[in-house]
């Protein structure tokens, strides 16, 4: 604490002006978002007229990508790649959303309660955090996964989940210790706002950014992770379709028939890719040159 | 103008108010004992430099913060703030834009007192309130955002009415504010507080402000009050040196250019 | 003692692209600051001041691009830009608003003080000595401690005052100085003045003040530039400025500021409406939608800044000393 000086003080009698779309941002999330679109409807447009993913056709084995039957080629088994591939983006958009939508909403409820409500509940709930954090996740998944004798998305979801909602509770709950010593949160209090619509109303849009991104960038990681897992063995299998299934199938005969690897690791990197673009955007799309200038003085 | 003062019950009471942090060698007394009642339409400004305690006894008044020591009263009874229930003190900050949810209406914001109300009869009193305080009610919809300050913090004035409190906290409340907008924030709580009653406690370092707006006046140096009465004494002659020190400080009266208050050596 | 002026401009002109379009945030500045005294420029937010400040230094933030011709002492005219930016830096000292952010948490302060004149090889102990000496003069008792501390160990007050002597290290002819006391208490803020005005003197340095407080800084301020909507609306000898003002806007802002002596709960004179949005400036008098004495040639012509006795305004009805009292 320094004598001799008051909080600083911003003049502020002006409006703000309309904010500048940064040309970066708004083209950012576009193209996030369009690929994610474009890989959907392509997925969900070869499923509709294409083959079923796990339709083998042994005569057709190792077939190179031609247009006709097979636009992407087959594997081994005769499994049309294309259908595979499409298969593979649903699987991973839905094993990616899911754990999203779940670890976020369990990791905002913790951090939500440890930030507001402190004390005994505060400590408890970081020491679980920390216990997360300790153990490593990769470990639980194989643990899990030679244990669990079929792994269905579901499973999986929950699995990916254990660990990944301790970002979201970090992050929330440093949000709600600066927000909460905030005027507005003060008034809502003196005007008899309850606990819980403290939280929901004025806390919780106060994280809502900060939520976002770390969720859209989650969203690369956990396909990755779904992706090694059943790369690995262990995690969606057949009849199920994985990218990283047909990519560890692809991989003895990779020299010889490059696409049974190289498409469904494309639509691997375009998913992450559009996730993490997505993320940039919406983190980038916050500060308004305009009203920085209104304050008078770039300050 | 003074509502008849009901001698019995002083709208505000406060006694012995004392907030400490830390233990032992970490100790810091932040107020150390401040005493004073108010009755209803009377304004004591509570005066002093950054770090005086000013702060903190505001939050301890408005109930945001436990008090180590005190009691604070309003019409007979011990103020408690208590989750779900409307305060008979409300507040007015210094950073308006720090005083309102960007994410809400304005509309929601000045409201949330009224929440006990049915819907249209609470957006008919949010639409008067802020007519009062001069902000066009069409724009009740709107987000903060795209108000300038001085309308900020006349939405702010407008949803502590809304709460038809009996004590009004300023905290800093002009600070922020271009001159211009000062002078009718500091006439629309004079207005306000010639129709509703209300007492108020006005924390400033500002002794212009102070002197426009408060009956009595209290001086705050580092949690101890050095001097407390009638703000008319106050601006006659000081009665302690560093009231005296302070006043001369604000004396921004015109002077030759070429005068000089002397540099004092800090180091 | 007066040197001539130090620093003139002219045409100053500042906008931004914004997506509402091009804005004007200055719209045609000319100044002149002599050398050994204080110019106060003095306006509320939106007004100008500190765009004009960083127009002059050419330190723009992006997206915004300024305009205008620029003069140093004795120098040529040079139109503001790169070049010019180079002859202004190199005879100015800068404070910008803040202190704090002026300095890195990370460094002693000695170092920060001494690296700009050490960076152009003069010797790390002249440097040091200059440093020493310019503390000394801004009131500290012990210099040599002060130069061994880090910025967080300082109070406002002092971050504020070592930040001017970071400014005079250099010898400057001109120094800006951009609000330095908005965060500072009342006494503190006499002495920050106070120091700026004495060394102003002593260094034979011209001081352009930026402040939104037009009653503490006149005390200190030899000349007063009062900006409004973007432009210069009076201007004149703090004391004149200040006890008879040419502008209306002036006079509101004189008559609405709270001071120690004035009436106890009664209303303040203040002026309706509020400041204008920086580049939604009305056609004609930029004041005209809040000035009492506004008539329609207000409101179609925009008034020029007219010079007389020593004075300027930009109003139509600015007696300038043209009529007897």
């Amino acid at each position: 604490m320094s004598a001799g000086s008051v909080v600083h003080a911003r003049r502020s009698s002006l409006p703000r002006l309309m904010p500048r779309r940064l040309r970066g941002t708004s083209a950012s999330l576009r193209l996030g978002v369009g690929i994610l679109i474009a890989l959907g409807a392509l997925s969900v447009i070869v499923s509709l007229i294409g083959p079923a993913p796990n339709h083998q056709e042994l005569a057709n084995g190792l077939q190179p990508p031609r247009l006709g039957a097979h636009p992407l080629g087959t594997d081994q088994l005769g499994r049309d790649v294309l259908a595979w591939t499409a298969g593979g983006i649903r699987t991973g958009l839905l094993i990616s959303v899911g754990v999203v939508a779940l670890t976020a909403t369990v990791g905002i409820v913790v951090g939500l309660v440890a930030g507001y409500v402190g004390g005994a509940a505060d400590a408890i709930l970081m020491r679980l955090v920390d216990l997360q954090l300790a153990v490593p996740g990769l470990l639980i998944f194989i643990t899990a996964s030679s244990v669990l004798v079929h792994t269905s998305a579901l499973t999986l979801i929950v699995l990916l989940s254990i660990v990944g909602w301790v970002p979201y509770a970090r992050l929330v709950r440093t949000a709600i210790l600066s927000e909460r010593e905030r005027g507005y949160v003060a008034a809502a209090r003196l005007a008899g706002a309850s606990r819980l619509r403290v939280l929901r109303l004025y806390l919780l849009p106060a994280t809502a950014s900060v939520t976002l991104v770390l969720a859209s960038l989650n969203a690369g990681f956990v396909l990755l992770a779904e992706s090694a897992l059943s790369f690995l063995g262990m995690g969606i299998q057949p009849p199920r379709a994985s990218l990283g299934y047909m990519i560890a199938q692809g991989q003895a005969d990779l020299v010889g028939a490059w696409w049974v690897v190289v498409m469904p690791g494309i639509a691997i990197v375009l998913l992450v890719l559009a996730f993490n673009v997505i993320g940039d955007g919406l983190r980038d799309g916050r500060t308004d040159d305009a009203e920085l200038l209104a304050r008078g003085g770039g300050r | 103008m003074m509502a008849a003062a009901n001698d019995q019950v002083p709208l505000l009471e406060v006694e012995g108010l004392r907030r400490e942090f830390g233990r032992g060698s970490t100790r810091y007394v932040a107020v150390q004992e401040v005493s004073f009642r108010l009755d209803a339409g009377q304004t004591l400004a509570v005066v002093g430099e950054s770090g005086a305690g000013k702060s903190t006894l505001a939050r301890m008044l408005a109930g945001l913060q436990v008090p180590t020591a005190g009691s604070i009263h309003v019409e007979g009874r011990e103020l408690r703030l208590r989750p779900g229930s409307v305060s008979p003190i409300q507040m007015v900050f210094q950073d308006p834009r720090d005083a309102l949810s960007r994410h809400l209406s304005v509309a929601t914001s000045v409201g949330e007192a009224l929440r006990r109300r049915p819907r249209r009869e609470r957006a008919e009193r949010v639409a008067e309130l802020l007519a009062r305080v001069g902000i066009d009610a069409k724009r009740a919809s709107e987000r903060p955002r795209g108000f300038s300050g001085g309308q900020l913090q006349r939405i702010v004035l407008a949803r502590a009415l809304a709460a038809d409190p009996r004590v009004l906290l300023c905290d800093e409340p002009t600070s922020a504010l271009d001159v211009s907008v000062q002078a009718q924030i500091v006439n629309l709580l004079l207005d306000l507080q010639a129709e509703s009653g209300f007492a108020c406690v006005l924390v400033t370092h500002d002794l212009g402000i102070a002197r426009t707006m408060a009956d009595e006046l209290m001086v705050l140096r580092n949690g101890v009050v050095e001097e407390h009465g009638p703000a008319a004494e106050f601006f006659a002659g000081p009665r302690s040196a560093y009231g005296r020190d302070l006043l001369a400080a604000s004396d921004d009266r015109r002077r030759p250019v070429t005068e000089s208050i002397g540099v004092a050596e800090h180091g | 003692m007066t040197a001539g002026p130090a620093l003139c401009a002219e045409s100053v002109r500042v906008h931004a692209s914004t997506s509402a379009g091009e804005l004007a945030l200055v719209d045609g500045v000319d100044l002149t600051i002599d050398a050994c005294s204080v110019t106060g420029v003095v306006g509320e937010t939106g007004a100008g001041k500190t765009m004009t400040m960083r127009a002059l230094l050419q330190l723009l933030p992006a997206g915004v691009a300024g305009s205008g011709r620029i003069r140093m002492g004795d120098g040529e005219w040079m139109d503001l830009s790169a070049t010019a930016q180079r002859e202004v830096l190199r005879r100015s000292g800068v404070v910008f608003q803040h202190p704090p952010a002026m300095f890195d948490p990370l460094v002693r302060m000695g170092r920060q003080l001494v690296e700009g004149l050490v960076l152009h090889d003069v010797p790390r102990q002249t440097a040091t000595a200059r440093a020493r000496e310019l503390l000394a003069r801004l009131g500290f008792n012990d210099p040599d401690r002060v130069l061994r501390l880090y910025p967080h160990q300082l109070s406002g007050g002092m971050i504020q005052r070592v930040a001017i002597a970071m400014a005079l290290m250099t010898r400057p002819k001109v120094l800006f100085v951009d609000e330095p006391t908005s965060a500072l208490d009342a006494h503190v803020r006499h002495e920050v003045l106070e120091l700026l005005r004495e060394l102003t003197i002593s260094e034979q340095a011209a001081t352009f003040l930026i402040s939104h407080d037009l009653f503490s800084v006149s005390r200190y301020c030899d000349v007063i530039v009062v900006m409004y909507g973007g432009r210069i609306v009076e201007q004149g000898p703090a004391d004149a400025v200040l006890r008879e003002p040419e502008h209306p806007y002036t006079r509101g802002l004189v008559a609405c500021s709270p001071t120690i002596d004035a009436q106890s709960r009664a209303r303040l004179a203040a002026i309706a409406g509020a400041p204008p949005t920086p580049g939604q400036w009305p056609a004609g008098c930029v004041y005209a939608p809040r000035c009492p004495m506004a008539v329609d040639r207000c409101r179609a012509e925009r008034p020029a800044l007219r010079h007389g006795q020593g004075r300027a305004a930009a109003c139509h009805f600015a007696a300038l000393g043209q009529e007897e009292a």
